[in-house]
C-alpha cells in the first residue's frame, strides 16, 4: 500500500518535472517574443525620433529667413528714418531727392513687415523669446500634422523590454521548480513530501507569473 | 555467492550516483537559466543605452545647425549697420552735396543699428555698442558638444552591457558543456565517471565563477556634470584664434577650470585631460615672460596619450610641450607618433621636419623636405597658411626667448616658405 503510494508520488513528481520543462520553455519563447518586439518598437521610436529633429532643423531654417528679412526691415526703416531727418534740415534742391528715397525705404519697410509674422514681433520688435516661441510653435504645428514623437514608442518598448526580463525571471523560476521537485524525486520519504509541496508551489508562482506578465502587466 | 551478494549493493551505489548526477544537472541548468535571465538583463539595457546614444547623435547635429542658424541670425543682424557704412563710405567717395548729405543719412542709419543684434539676442552687448559673438557662439555650440559627449558616453555603456551579454552566454555554453559531461556518466565505464563528473563540475564551476565576475563588474554610466564642464570647455574652445594669442587668455584659463573639473568628476575623461594641456600649453606659449614649457601640460597629455594611444592631437600638442621644454627628442618621439597616425597634416609635418632639424643629421632633414612638398602640394592653401601661421608664431619666440636654436628655426621656416611659394608660383 505504502510502496503504491511511493510509486503514485514519483509519477506526480515525474509530471511536475515534465510540466516545470514545459512552462520554462513557454517562458524562455515569450522572453523572446518580448524582447524581440521590444527592439523593433525602439526602431520605430528612433526613426521617429530622426523626423523630429529633421523638421525642428527645418523650422530653425524658417527663422532664420525671418531673421534675415526682419534685419531688412529694419535697415529699411532705419534710413528712411534718417534720410528723412536729413531732408528735413537740407537745402530744398538736397531735400528733394532725399524724402524721394526716405519715401522709397518706407515703402520697403512696409513690403517686408507682412512678411514679419506678427506674433513674433512687438512694436514690431524681434527678440531671442520671440523667435524661440516661433520654433516651439512651428515645432508643435508639425507634431499635429505627422506622429512624430516617440514617446509612446519609447514607452511600449520599456514595458515590452521589461516583459523579457521578467519572463526571464520567472523561466528561471520554473527551473528552480524543476530542481526542487528532482530534489524531492531522490530524497527520503519525509522530505520527499515537503520538496513536492515547496516544489509545487515554486512551479504554481511561476505560472502564475508568467502568465500574469501575458494578461495584466 | 559472494558476487551475487555484492550486485545489489553495487547497483544500489550505481543508483544513487545517479541520482546525485541528476541533482548535479538540475543544479546546472538552474545556473544556467539564472545566467539566461542576467544575460536578458544586459541585452535590455543594451538596447536602451543603444537608444541614448542614437538619440543624442540626432541631438548633436540638430544642436550644430542651432548654433550655425543662430551665427547667421546674429550676422544677418551685424550686417545691417556694416552694409550702410560701406554704403556711406561709397557715397561719400562720389562728392557733390546731395551725395555728402546721403551719406551723412546712411552713416546716420548705421549708427542706430550697430546695437541691433544685442537688441534681439539679450545680454550679449557689449560696452562699445557691439555684439559679443564669440561668447554667443560659444553658448550656442556648448549644447551640441554635450549632446555628442553624451552620445559617446551612452555608446560606451552600450558596449560595457554588449560585453556583460557576451560573458553571459559563454557562462551559459560552459553550463550546456557541464549538463553535457554529467549526462556522459550514464553511458561511460565506471572508472571513468568520477573523472567525467569531475570535470563536469569544474566546467561548471568556470561558468558559475564568469557569472560572478559578470555581475560584480560595473558597466560606465555617462557621468553628466563632467560632460557638461568638458562641453562648455569646448564650446569655448571652438572660438579661439589660431595661432594662439595673448588676448584669448581669459579663454584659456575659462577652459582650464572647466576641464579642471570635469577631470575632478571624471578620472579617465580623456578629452578633458586633452583639451587641458591645450589650453596650459596656449597659457604658456602667451605668457608675458614668454613660454618656459609648462610641466602640468606635459603630464595631461601623457595621461591622454595613455587613456588613447590613437588621439593624434594629443601627441601633436604633446611634442609641442615637449619642444617649449627643451626636450627635442621626447618632442620628436611624439610628433612620430603623432605622424603616424596622420600622414597628410601640413602641421604635423613641419613639426616634424623642425624637429628633424634639431635632433637628425642635416641628410636626414633635407630627405623629409620632399614630403613636406607631398603633403602641402595636397593640401588647400587654407590648411597650409595655417600650418606656417604656427610655425612663423614658433619662429618669433624662439628668436625672443630661445636664440640657441633660432638659426635652426629660421631655417626651416625659410624651406617652408619656400616650398608654398613653389606652389603658389
Amino acid at each position: 500500500m505504502a510502496r503504491t503510494r511511493q510509486a503514485k508520488r514519483r509519477l506526480e513528481i515525474v509530471v511536475l518535472i515534465a510540466a516545470s520543462s514545459v512552462l520554462a520553455a513557454v517562458g524562455a519563447w515569450r522572453t523572446e517574443t518580448h524582447a524581440i518586439h521590444g527592439d523593433e518598437l525602439d526602431r520605430e521610436g528612433v526613426a521617429q525620433e530622426t523626423a523630429y529633429q529633421r523638421e525642428q532643423t527645418s523650422a530653425r531654417l524658417g527663422l532664420v529667413d525671418l531673421v534675415q528679412t526682419y534685419a531688412q526691415f529694419e535697415q529699411a526703416r532705419a534710413l528712411s528714418r534718417a534720410l528723412g531727418r536729413a531732408a528735413a534740415g537740407a537745402p530744398p534742391a538736397v531735400a528733394e531727392p532725399l524724402g524721394v528715397e526716405a519715401a522709397v525705404e518706407a515703402r520697403h519697410a512696409d513690403a517686408l513687415l507682412p512678411s514679419l509674422q506678427v506674433d513674433v514681433l512687438t512694436e514690431p520688435h524681434l527678440t531671442a523669446d520671440g523667435l524661440a516661441k516661433k520654433f516651439r510653435d512651428d515645432v508643435k504645428f508639425v507634431l499635429t500634422t505627422a506622429d512624430l514623437d516617440p514617446t509612446d514608442e519609447f514607452a511600449a518598448s520599456n514595458r515590452a523590454l521589461s516583459k523579457a526580463n521578467q519572463d526571464a525571471g520567472y523561466t528561471a523560476l520554473a527551473i528552480a521548480a524543476a530542481f526542487i521537485l528532482t530534489l524531492a524525486q531522490v530524497a527520503s520519504v519525509r522530505r520527499a513530501k515537503l520538496l513536492l509541496g515547496l516544489g509545487s508551489l515554486t512551479l504554481a508562482a511561476a505560472l502564475v507569473l508568467i502568465v500574469g506578465v501575458e494578461v495584466f502587466w | 555467492m559472494s558476487e551475487l551478494a555484492q550486485e545489489p549493493v553495487r547497483e544500489r551505489a550505481l543508483h544513487s550516483r545517479d541520482k546525485s548526477v541528476a541533482v548535479l544537472i538540475m543544479l546546472t541548468v538552474l545556473a544556467a537559466s539564472l545566467a539566461a535571465f542576467l544575460q536578458q538583463r544586459a541585452a535590455t539595457d543594451a538596447v536602451k543605452a543603444d537608444r541614448q546614444s542614437r538619440i543624442d547623435g540626432l541631438v548633436s547635429v540638430e544642436f550644430q545647425v542651432a548654433a550655425d542658424d543662430a551665427d547667421s541670425e546674429q550676422a544677418a543682424l551685424l550686417h545691417t549697420s556694416g552694409d550702410l557704412f560701406d554704403r556711406a563710405a561709397a557715397t561719400a567717395s562720389e562728392g557733390g552735396a546731395y551725395a555728402q548729405a546721403l551719406a551723412a543719412a546712411q552713416r546716420d542709419a548705421a549708427s542706430q543699428l550697430v546695437g541691433l543684434p544685442a537688441s534681439v539676442f539679450i545680454g550679449y552687448g557689449l560696452p562699445n555698442g557691439g555684439f559679443d559673438d564669440r561668447r554667443f557662439f560659444a553658448d550656442q555650440i556648448g549644447p551640441r558638444y554635450a549632446a555628442e559627449e553624451l552620445g559617446k558616453a551612452y555608446a560606451q555603456t552600450r558596449g560595457d552591457w554588449i560585453k556583460h551579454r557576451g560573458r553571459y552566454l559563454a557562462a551559459i555554453t560552459l553550463f550546456a558543456v557541464a549538463v553535457f559531461l554529467f549526462g556522459l556518466t550514464l553511458t561511460t565505464p565506471a572508472e571513468a565517471r568520477r573523472w567525467v563528473i569531475a570535470a563536469g563540475a569544474l566546467v561548471g564551476l568556470g561558468g558559475l565563477g564568469l557569472v560572478a565576475y559578470t555581475s560584480a563588474k560595473g558597466v560606465s554610466q555617462p557621468k553628466q556634470g563632467a560632460i557638461y564642464a568638458y562641453a562648455h570647455a569646448a564650446a569655448t574652445s571652438d572660438v579661439l584664434t589660431s595661432p594662439v594669442v595673448a588676448l584669448d587668455r581669459p579663454l584659456f584659463e575659462s577652459i582650464v577650470a572647466d576641464t579642471t573639473r570635469a577631470i575632478r568628476l571624471r578620472r579617465d575623461y580623456e578629452a578633458a585631460y586633452q583639451l587641458r594641456a591645450y589650453a596650459r600649453l596656449a597659457l604658456d606659449l602667451t605668457s608675458p615672460r614668454g613660454p618656459r614649457g609648462s610641466k602640468a601640460a606635459l603630464a595631461d597629455d601623457e595621461r591622454a596619450t595613455a587613456l588613447d594611444s590613437r588621439d593624434y592631437f594629443a601627441w601633436v600638442d604633446r611634442a609641442r610641450i615637449a619642444f617649449w621644454l627643451g626636450d627635442y627628442k621626447s618632442a620628436r618621439a611624439a610628433n612620430e607618433r603623432a605622424y603616424a597616425l596622420v600622414k597628410s597634416r601640413p602641421g604635423v609635418v613641419l613639426q616634424q621636419a623642425l624637429l628633424l632639424k634639431l635632433t637628425a643629421p642635416a641628410a636626414e632633414y633635407s630627405a623629409f623636405g620632399r614630403k613636406v612638398f607631398d603633403v602641402f602640394r595636397g593640401n588647400p592653401l587654407e590648411a597650409r597658411r595655417g600650418a606656417l601661421d604656427e610655425l612663423l608664431q614658433t619662429r618669433d619666440l624662439v628668436r625672443a626667448y630661445r636664440p640657441a636654436i633660432a638659426a635652426a628655426v629660421d631655417a626651416v621656416y625659410a624651406d617652408a616658405a619656400a616650398v608654398e611659394r613653389q606652389l603658389g608660383d
